[in-house]
């Protein structure tokens, strides 16, 4: 072998050395994802009928949002509120909008066909927290400070003190059942047509001073979800979300996410459970989906960011959830308005 | 910073001290770092002398016309391996300045005036010589390129050069892939230089990536301006 021959020989060898046979693990950017860029403190999320809108409730800029989901995401309107709008409801035909306020002892009713405010209704409650349709004509309305609920008649303006404790509130309006997440336990009241009285079914009480981040009720099993968090820092950190049974208020699920959940959304049919995270992994932050039946986590969705409280929608075929995402990167600044905005993710299942 | 000595006319030492500063800034999630628990920004740095590569040089001429460099040496591991971020946890090791590790090199050069013209070709490769006492293993890297440069005067010269450079995948301790590490480019640059004395070159030169596959996501730069002076102590 000539001495060019072995130069070469050598640098073939050399080059075989490298091959880099590791598939490439996948990566993805802020971009890459289906978002609608919004830059709000967006309180309460949720759906029409048919799928085609959402409705959020901006805290920071008193407004409603009308969001377009069929095709691109995009604004399709913008009401002005009063102050704070902190949670909505819709009624049983998803034609009425009701929402309340944070920032005054008031209520709105909006039209979704006009998207026009329908009525204001005075109230005797400050900070409110909640809002849920009991029927067409009535609302029941949580406040942080005061301990017990109202209802408020949307026809006669009638307002009621019930005998109901504050928290999160959740409607099964087809057997007349309000269930609330209180501080240290879930409650369950049953409605005569005029007051609310508390049933014999008591949930255990969750054995620590708990903050609601939120709460619901799926018809589908007749079981309410409930993500909670501790209060108090000599207890551990909350791993679940929980679920009870409607019927008689005994656990039906501990749902493992390794953090306090902060939203949960269930399919139309009862046998997926999709929960938001307060924390990331090492990776990003997952919405995790769980069997109903199993208990068991199923898949995973990454998300582009952080997850908020209420901020999980899925819509009732089951193909498209709707998460509100914040890119922690401006959060430590001093800019005015700049600080936890949220973004509206769209994920296809 | 390269120095060079000649000892004799075939053989001498080469030494490459860099001074490096690296600065990374990434956004973190909640509960992604405990000392930043609602996430945001996060900033590690490290600055410092990097590893010293000391090589010996060996030239030859091989069929009496075609001369030929060999080079042996070792990349050393005095660079630092345990800076640490705000919070006083040490950082990344692929963003800390030295590698931990004593590695070999090799490199191969050779050179041939042809007219005006003198076209240069060579080889370096780097092999990584296991982990670091933190469990990091650096991936191999490799380079190859090839040069035509164009000398009008002895004041003004410039030239082109192709170039391939091949980083394998670094590792975390038990073999745990490293994402975002290695892969492989081709490098277009154009130089211009002059000889301002006999003993002092100025060169400009500008580099363009014109291929690049690389592992997951990287921060590349669209070019590279680099401006560098070459002095002789005795000519």
């Amino acid at each position: 072998m000539n001495k060019s021959a072995f130069i070469l020989c050598f640098i073939f060898i050399s080059c075989s050395l490298y091959q880099d046979t590791e598939s490439p693990d996948i990566y993805f950017e802020y971009s890459d994802f289906d978002i609608l860029p919004l830059g709000r403190s967006i309180s309460d999320v949720i759906i029409s009928d048919n799928n085609n809108n959402l409705f959020m409730t901006d805290y920071n800029n008193n407004s409603l949002l009308n969001i377009n989901l069929s095709g691109d995401l995009f604004i399709v309107g913008q009401v002005q509120l009063g102050s704070h709008p902190i949670a909505l409801d819709f009624n049983s035909d998803k034609s009425i909008l009701a929402i309340a306020l944070e920032g005054e002892s008031k209520i709105q009713t909006v039209d979704i066909s006009t998207f026009e405010i329908l009525d204001e209704y005075s109230i005797p409650l400050m900070n409110v927290n909640d809002i849920a349709f009991i029927n067409d004509s009535i609302v029941v309305i949580s406040s942080k400070t005061d301990p017990a609920c109202i209802t408020v008649n949307l026809i006669s303006f009638e307002v009621e003190s019930q005998s109901v404790l504050k928290g999160e509130l959740a409607m099964d309006q087809e057997n007349n059942i309000l269930y609330v997440a209180t501080s240290s336990s879930i409650k369950k009241y049953n409605w005569d047509g005029n007051r609310f009285f508390q049933d014999s079914n008591v949930a255990d009480p969750y054995g620590f001073n708990g903050v609601v981040h939120h709460f619901i009720f799926d018809s589908a099993k007749n079981t309410v979800f409930a993500c909670i968090s501790s209060s108090d820092d000599t207890v551990l950190p909350i791993q679940h979300v929980y679920s009870y049974f409607g019927s008689d208020m005994t656990f039906a699920g501990k749902y493992l996410i390794k953090s306090p959940g902060l939203a949960v959304a269930v399919s139309n049919n009862g046998s997926r459970i999709f929960t938001a995270p307060t924390d990331a992994d090492k990776i990003g932050v997952f919405i995790i989906e769980f069997d109903q039946e199993t208990k068991l986590e199923s898949k995973y969705y990454l998300s582009a960011g952080n997850l908020t409280h209420r901020g999980l929608v899925i819509d009732s075929n089951a193909e498209n959830l709707y998460i509100l995402v914040n890119i922690p990167g401006d959060d430590n600044s001093f800019e005015p308005y700049n600080d936890f905005s949220f973004d509206l993710q769209r994920i296809k299942l | 910073m390269i120095t060079n000595y000649g000892i004799t006319n075939q053989f001498s030492l080469t030494g490459f001290l860099p001074i490096r500063y690296i600065l990374n800034q990434k956004i973190l999630f909640r509960g992604q770092n405990k000392n930043l628990y609602h996430g945001g920004k996060y900033f590690r740095e490290s600055y410092g002398f990097g590893d010293v590569v000391i090589q010996a040089r060996y030239q030859t001429t091989f069929f009496s016309v075609l001369p030929v460099v060999f080079g042996l040496g070792v990349k050393l591991s005095n660079g630092k391996v345990n800076q640490t971020d705000e919070f006083g946890d040490r950082i990344s090791d692929n963003l800390q300045i030295g590698s931990g590790t004593v590695d070999p090199i090799f490199s191969v050069y050779t050179s041939q005036d042809v007219g005006r013209f003198v076209a240069s070709g060579g080889f370096f490769t780097r092999i990584s010589n296991g982990e670091n006492i933190y469990g990091y293993q650096y991936g191999n890297e490799m380079q190859t390129l090839v040069n035509l440069d164009y000398i009008e005067n002895s004041l003004l010269y410039g030239g082109i050069q192709f170039s391939y450079l091949l980083t394998t995948r670094d590792y975390y301790e038990y073999g745990k892939i490293t994402r975002d590490r290695g892969g492989e480019s081709f490098f277009f640059s154009g130089k211009i230089g002059t000889r301002a004395t006999n003993k002092l070159d100025f060169e400009l030169t500008l580099q363009v990536p014109i291929y690049q596959n690389l592992n997951e996501s990287q921060l590349t730069s669209p070019f590279i301006l680099q401006f560098g002076s070459l002095y002789r102590f005795s000519s």
